[in-house]
């Protein structure tokens, strides 16, 4: 078997492929700009609006997971270990295979896409919250138990600001993860520009492809300036 | 001896200000005003993305029916041909390891040439930089759409798609942890007079060889996940299976083989969790893995025999001092799993 | 709880805590930490409590606000037997205990004011997060709490750009915050320059005896207290071994020997002498193996 995968992997193949690479690259550059923008801009949109959704879903469950998993946090032992197999067990799932099983129990559409994407970003966004929970010191949190604080009023007032700015830095990091990750959804069926690339690609129609590439690359692009902006701010 | 009565009388107290009107909210600077409408933003077009798509929180609650008439579908697993699914899985996880070493392979050099502190060329850096954030833009997939094309279906269309897109990863955190080593060494060897290569070598490449470690890892972790996926457009591995499945509805194969891969996955996620804290000589007490699982070690485990190291190795006769480390556990290890 | 907490009336004599007996150890035994503390304090004084590092200081006043639980011994702090409160009891507890702590334990990336307002956290029932969901009335207290500390002007400045003297400071407003009844402060000066230290003494004593608060203050510097204490507890090895009220009869003598340190033979050493050279080296040479 290893001889067949070197085989698959020879060198002679490669090289004798890679003046096709720039001709393919070439024959990407769109030259006609009005049609396919008015095609796909919709589907453009849906896939930017499916990354936001998604990650703001994920968040939305991370964040108290991410306290439950968190050793210093987590009101009882058992709940930590438990909560940290089950997030295991949840990143252990790829996407698209999510992607393939929501596609087959709803049907089409960006709505399947959208869970998936949700439960992906939910498993890894709580770990890292978890992990940043896990670093904040404990002096101040011995401050607020100290007034007679609830646990509760403890972990908002005492941990959530010290682990504040790894949660939104890691946050606008999952928003940029989501939007790509939803730009391949149409693959399977979840909704947005997958399917378009498919078809691009399947049709060889490369400026189609190449078109929509750019715009997805200046999208991914502004969303990490800013990104990189407020990550400045927030530390 | 006086110290009770050194003090004087206590001060007087600062008078508080009169009562004009105060503020009781922090001011609106400029830049809070930002921070809040970027937040605001993102929020609200979120907001709005779930409710034109339809999902909501309560979403997985509401079709727990539609769900669960795929989830009895889909049992119980089924695995058609153990022989070529475990075949194509361990094809599948072969690609993720060249693509990942590929990647790292393009990124060093290009982590270096993007990084701020080793190059002074700014177009050179902004290049390099250009060239991280496109291959990270675009997702493997995409890749590999492309290069089945060129390359046709196979193993080799994965790898390449593998190895690009990881360079955009790798090449940012390689490039943000070169940025962030310590000038002190870097200076050290360069006050030796020594070439800008072997600055490189001794002043710079130490600091980073643990970060650097870390990052791969990392990126192989990721790169095992991304790797089922990709034959689902023609390149090599377990992909193109599920996606025949897929076509097929053939949902009970889709599970076994979904299960097998979370598995696989997971394993492969405890090893390279062991490995990293191996390679990055993490968890100096030893304690035992069983310890750890009981609760962590006790006070009493972190003592250590105290022997004068120094003022034996001073007293040793020159001709019998080790020149090199010994080979201890920690060292044998970290060298096997490089090699491997 | 209402939000304005009414302060106790003046002398009121009642007995605020109550120690008898008190052990603790640590390490299964090994280590003494405290050795049969007996203690009372009533209300309105303001006890200091000195002796050497290691002397039990900290250990005695973390048993007051429920941080340490007894080996043996009692604990009874304003009516309440601290070792057989539930969670919920001893949170009620601590609301009526402030507790000042030597390393500030204020959330640096708050602000000032937030800070503050978090000491009133106990009296509210929501858990709160930023300083527009505090209910105006408290934001308006927590303004006045600051500007009596002396940084009304810093309200808004993320506290952990403050020095060390004005951050603790800020702890201090947020105990006053909370209204209490008593105050233990843990060497709340050790990290200071002395200087500020002063200072911070001076905030400390005066806001409580304008509150009418009793205090147990650990310190190592005996100076800093005089002026407010009216009484002092000696600690050594975790015994009591001076128990005296503060006034023009105090022996400084006395006091002294609570520092001194009994060595095995039978030399005394006083911290604040000279150290007398060496009589022999203290550590074998390795070399000669």
């Amino acid at each position: 078997m290893q001889a067949k995968i070197v085989a698959d992997l020879s060198l002679v193949e490669l090289v004798t492929g890679i003046p096709e690479i720039p001709r393919v690259f070439w024959r990407m550059i769109p030259t006609d700009f009005d049609w396919w923008v008015e095609g796909f801009g919709e589907d453009l949109i849906e896939t930017v609006l499916m990354g936001f959704g998604a990650t703001l879903l994920g968040l939305l469950f991370a964040i108290p997971t991410g306290f439950l998993a968190a050793r210093n946090v987590a009101p009882a032992r058992w709940i930590y270990g438990t909560a940290r197999l089950f997030i295991l067990g949840v990143r252990a799932m790829p996407e698209l295979i999510l992607a393939v099983i929501f596609v087959a129990a709803l049907g089409l559409g960006p709505k399947p896409g959208v869970l998936a994407l949700a439960v992906g970003l939910y498993g890894f966004a709580t770990k890292l919250f978890a992990d940043a929970i896990e670093e904040v010191s404990e002096g101040p949190r011995d401050g607020i138990r100290a007034t007679g604080a609830s646990r509760t009023q403890e972990a908002v007032s005492a941990v959530l600001p010290q682990a504040m700015p790894s949660i939104v830095g890691n946050s606008l990091y999952l928003l940029d993860a989501s939007i790509r990750g939803s730009t391949v959804l149409g693959i399977v069926g979840g909704g947005g520009i997958g399917f378009a690339l498919l078809q691009g690609a399947k049709l060889l129609k490369w400026d189609l492809l190449g078109g929509l590439l750019i715009i997805i690359f200046v999208i991914v692009y502004g969303i990490e300036l800013i990104s990189g902006w407020v990550r400045r701010r927030i530390i | 001896m006086t110290i009770l009565h050194a003090r004087s009388a206590p001060e007087a107290p600062p008078t508080p200000p009169e009562p004009t009107f105060r503020p009781d909210t922090p001011p609106w600077t400029r830049e809070r005003a930002t921070m809040w409408a970027i937040g605001l933003t993102f929020v609200g077009v979120a907001l709005y993305a779930l409710y034109d798509i339809g999902v909501n929180p309560l979403t997985l609650f509401f079709e727990r029916d539609d769900i669960g008439n795929l989830l009895e579908r889909m049992w119980p697993p089924r695995i058609e041909e153990f022989g070529p699914i475990w075949e194509s899985t361990l094809d599948t996880f072969f690609m993720a390891f060249v693509g990942t070493f590929i990647g790292v392979l393009l990124a060093v050099p290009l982590g270096f040439f993007a990084a701020s502190n080793i190059v002074r060329w700014r177009l050179l850096r902004g290049v390099a930089r250009g060239i991280i954030v496109f291959t990270r833009a675009i997702p493997e997939l995409i890749f590999a759409l492309i290069f089945v094309r060129v390359y046709s279906i196979g193993v080799l269309t994965g790898v390449l798609a593998l190895g690009l897109h990881s360079v955009g990863m790798l090449g940012k955190l390689f490039a943000d942890s070169i940025e962030q080593i310590q000038e002190g060494p870097r200076e050290g060897v360069q006050a030796t007079g020594s070439s800008r290569g072997q600055e490189l070598t001794t002043g710079i490449a130490p600091q980073l060889i643990p970060s650097f470690i870390a990052i791969t890892l990392y990126r192989l972790d990721i790169n095992f996940r991304s790797a089922t996926l990709l034959g689902l457009v023609g390149a090599g591995g377990i992909g193109l299976q599920i996606r025949a499945y897929q076509g097929q509805l053939r949902y009970q194969e889709l599970l076994g083989v979904t299960l097998l891969i979370i598995a696989l996955v997971v394993i492969v996620e405890l090893v390279s969790t062991t490995v990293r804290g191996i390679i990055l000589g993490h968890d100096k007490t030893n304690v035992s893995f069983w310890q750890k699982l009981r609760g962590g070690p006790k006070a009493a485990d972190y003592r250590a025999e105290h022997v004068d190291t120094a003022a034996v190795a001073a007293a040793t006769p020159m001709s019998q001092r080790r020149l090199r480390p010994p080979w201890d556990k920690e060292r044998k290890t970290k060298y096997g799993v490089g090699v491997g | 709880m209402s939000i304005n907490g009414t302060a106790p009336t003046l002398h009121d004599h009642r007995t605020v805590i109550e120690v008898s007996g008190l052990t603790k150890t640590f390490d299964n035994g090994r280590v003494t930490a405290l050795d049969r503390v007996s203690l009372s304090v009533a209300s309105g004084q303001l006890t200091v409590v000195i002796g050497l590092s290691g002397s039990g200081k900290s250990t005695l006043l973390r048993h007051l606000n429920g941080m340490h639980e007894p080996t043996s011994g009692s604990v009874v702090v304003l009516g309440r037997d601290v070792a057989a409160l539930s969670q919920k009891e001893l949170r009620e507890l601590r609301r009526d205990v402030g507790f000042v702590f030597q390393s500030f334990n204020i959330v640096g990336r708050l602000s000032c004011l937030e800070n503050v307002m978090s000491g009133a956290l106990g009296r509210l029932r929501w858990p709160r997060y930023g300083v527009l969901s505090y209910p105006k009335a408290i934001r308006r207290e927590a303004l006045e709490q600051l500007d009596r500390v002396g940084l009304g002007e810093r309200a808004f400045q993320r506290t952990d750009t403050l020095s060390g003297g004005q951050q603790q400071r800020v702890a201090i407003a947020r105990t006053l915050m909370q209204k209490p009844r008593l105050v233990l402060a843990d060497e709340p000066v050790a990290s200071l320059d002395p200087e500020i230290s002063g200072q911070v003494m001076d905030v400390l004593f005066r806001s409580c005896v304008e509150d009418d608060i009793t205090v147990v203050c650990s310190l190592h510097q005996v100076d800093l207290a005089m002026g407010w204490a009216n009484r002092l507890v000696g600690l050594r090895d975790g015994a009591v071994v001076l128990d005296t009220e503060v006034d023009a009869s105090l022996d400084e003598a006395r006091v002294m020997e609570v520092y001194q340190r009994l060595d095995p033979t039978g030399e005394k050493a006083d911290e604040y002498e000279v150290a007398k050279p060496a009589a022999k080296p203290r550590v074998e040479s390795a070399v000669g193996i």
